[in-house]
């Protein structure tokens, strides 16, 4: 008898955690963010955007711990409501990636011939432009807003989970669960709604969490070209932005939102290289 | 009048720009309560005769000719005809059960499924005889049971909830692809008997598919016997095995002995 598929559903988050250190580290690392971020209204030592010209360009000191930026404003407490906005932009762009990708891989699978045919050419399309341009030539357009850098982040990455999507349910259809579903009259839609579409939450899963880390970077880089969240409101690329012009004389502006950026991703990465390592193997 | 007609019925595959016929011109009826089974070598076209009753066939598969199941012919039935058909008056219960269930949903949402969908049951009423029918294929504790998962079953569980599946819609006829081919020999047993005595119970029509002899003479009236797509002889099962007429029945009765020898 062959051997049958680990489901999803049947997973048990403890056990997970206990089995795979890098889900344990990448998890503790971003549970410790996300407590942060939502906190940061009660726990960060100043406003964020008070400024106080006397106290400008302050070295990291007890007072203030990161130090303070050409306005004199806390930089640790602007690293911590950036990362509310890290944070909110990185899991909803890819939200947005998620639901699109997997409805276009979805049917483009499921209902294949010519459908297929032209979705797929759709997805080449959109990743022949480098997405750096598509990203940059929407926001011009609209106003660089953090509701549209969400959507747009997430209209411009939604096709590498089409095409893992796509692939899932091509190897899926052909299993005998969907026939056997097809013989007791489930429509078209309820068997892609409920026998295919769950089968494939664990590769979207990983692949979304692998996600986060690229959208948070892709704010950054906005952010950093000024395209992105608008002072004074901080991001950690804004922060990066603002700090480039005092890059000489104060190391702390430029390097403590890239340290937080590179933790941020990396913990994202290992807890989706964990949840792959886990699932999908 | 037969309960199950199917006259000159073709089944071809696309392959590229050729047809390749897997089943060419087959002819056989069914009555109620009766058991026909389907004989012949691998790739002789058993599994496509059965699917192509319902339609269950891929895009790229052309059928012709005609399939009536009483008053209503099947080949032609609108799509929403034809999902009221599937599973509400022809059930299927297919090779194997480990991959004929679906590994992320329990076994009562997809027992539920099939009772909600043909049968005018509430929620409640459903659940009831989803229960019933998985006591009626003899699951211990099936209140239990709806909560778990195919893979915490054994494999001739799973079969009975397969079982159950198909039944609890009270179709009329049964096509059962091979139902105990890739299950241990004691389960096979236990799967046959309990289909036998449900079919009598419940006056099914069953087209059982099988490349075992010894299950056709256990459970069928009728058998026909399918060579490269044709059938290549049909009648009462005591007729044909001992009698055979045809080279293919002969080969497989051959077969047969050679295996039995060994065992
Ligand atoms: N989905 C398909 N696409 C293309 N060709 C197919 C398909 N299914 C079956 N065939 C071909 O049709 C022929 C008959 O296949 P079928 O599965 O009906 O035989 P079978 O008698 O059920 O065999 P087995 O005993 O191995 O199950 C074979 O030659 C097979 O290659
Ligand atoms: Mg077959």
């Amino acid at each position: 008898m062959r051997p049958t598929p680990p489901p999803i559903r049947a997973f048990v988050w403890g056990k997970a955690m206990r089995e795979s250190r890098l889900v344990v580290a990448g998890g503790l690392a971003l549970g410790l963010l996300a407590v942060i971020a939502i906190l940061a209204p009660w726990i960060a030592p100043y406003d964020p955007l008070a400024v106080s010209l006397p106290e400008a360009l302050l070295p990291p000191s007890p007072a203030h711990w990161v130090g303070t930026d050409p306005l004199g404003r806390d930089v640790l407490a602007r690293l911590m409501y950036g990362a509310r906005i890290s944070l909110v932009i990185g899991v909803i762009a890819v939200g947005v990636a998620v639901v699109i990708g997997t409805m276009v891989g979805l049917v483009a699978g499921y209902v294949g011939g010519r459908v297929d045919s032209v979705l797929m050419r759709v997805v080449d399309t959109m990743l022949a432009f480098p997405s750096i341009f598509l990203l940059l030539a929407v926001i011009a357009m609209l106003s660089p807003n953090i509701y549209n850098i969400m959507v747009v982040i997430g209209l411009t990455s939604w096709m590498g989970v089409a095409r893992l999507v796509r692939a899932e349910v091509l190897s899926l259809k052909e299993r005998e669960f969907i026939l056997a579903a097809r013989a007791i009259g489930a429509s078209t839609w309820r068997i892609m709604w409920r026998h295919v579409l769950p089968n494939v939450t664990a590769p979207v899963l990983v692949a979304a969490t692998l996600g986060v880390g690229g959208a948070i970077l892709t704010e950054s880089v906005l952010s950093y070209l000024g395209l992105g969240v608008q002072p004074p409101t901080p991001s950690w690329g804004n922060i990066l932005n603002e700090g480039r012009v005092a890059l000489g004389v104060a190391w702390w502006l430029t390097l403590s939102p890239g340290v937080c950026i590179l933790v941020t991703v990396l913990a994202f990465n290992l807890l989706g290289e964990g949840l792959r390592e886990r699932f999908l193997k | 009048m037969a309960l199950l007609s199917v006259e000159h019925l073709s089944v071809s595959y696309r392959h590229r720009d050729t047809l390749v016929r897997a089943v060419d011109d087959v002819s056989f009826v069914i009555e109620a309560g009766e058991v026909l089974a389907l004989v012949g070598e691998s790739g002789s076209g058993k599994s496509s005769v059965a699917l192509a009753l319902a339609r269950l066939l891929p895009p790229r598969a052309v059928i012709s000719g005609r399939a009536a199941l009483k008053e209503t012919s099947l080949l032609d039935a609108s799509e929403e005809t034809l999902r009221a058909i599937r599973g509400g008056t022809i059930a299927y219960v297919f090779q194997d059960p480990a991959t004929s269930l679906n590994p992320v949903m329990t076994i009562g949402a997809q027992l539920l499924e099939a009772i909600v969908w043909h049968t005018p049951a509430g929620h409640e009423e459903a659940r009831r005889l989803a229960v019933w029918w998985l006591r009626q294929v003899g699951i211990p504790m099936p209140e239990l049971r709806l909560r778990a998962y195919p893979h915490q079953l054994s494999g001739g569980m799973q079969q009975r909830v397969c079982l159950a599946m198909a039944l609890a819609a009270r179709p009329s006829l049964l096509v059962a692809d091979e139902p105990t081919t890739a299950l241990d020999v004691t389960i096979q047993v236990q799967i046959l008997r309990l289909l036998r005595d449900l079919q009598r119970r419940l006056n099914l029509s069953v087209l059982l598919i099988s490349h075992d002899l010894t299950v056709v003479e256990r459970i069928a009236h009728r058998v026909g016997v399918m060579s490269g797509g044709r059938l290549a002889e049909s009648g009462a099962v005591d007729q044909v095995l001992h009698r055979p007429a045809h080279a293919a029945t002969q080969a497989l009765l051959r077969a047969r002995s050679a295996m039995s020898f060994k065992t």
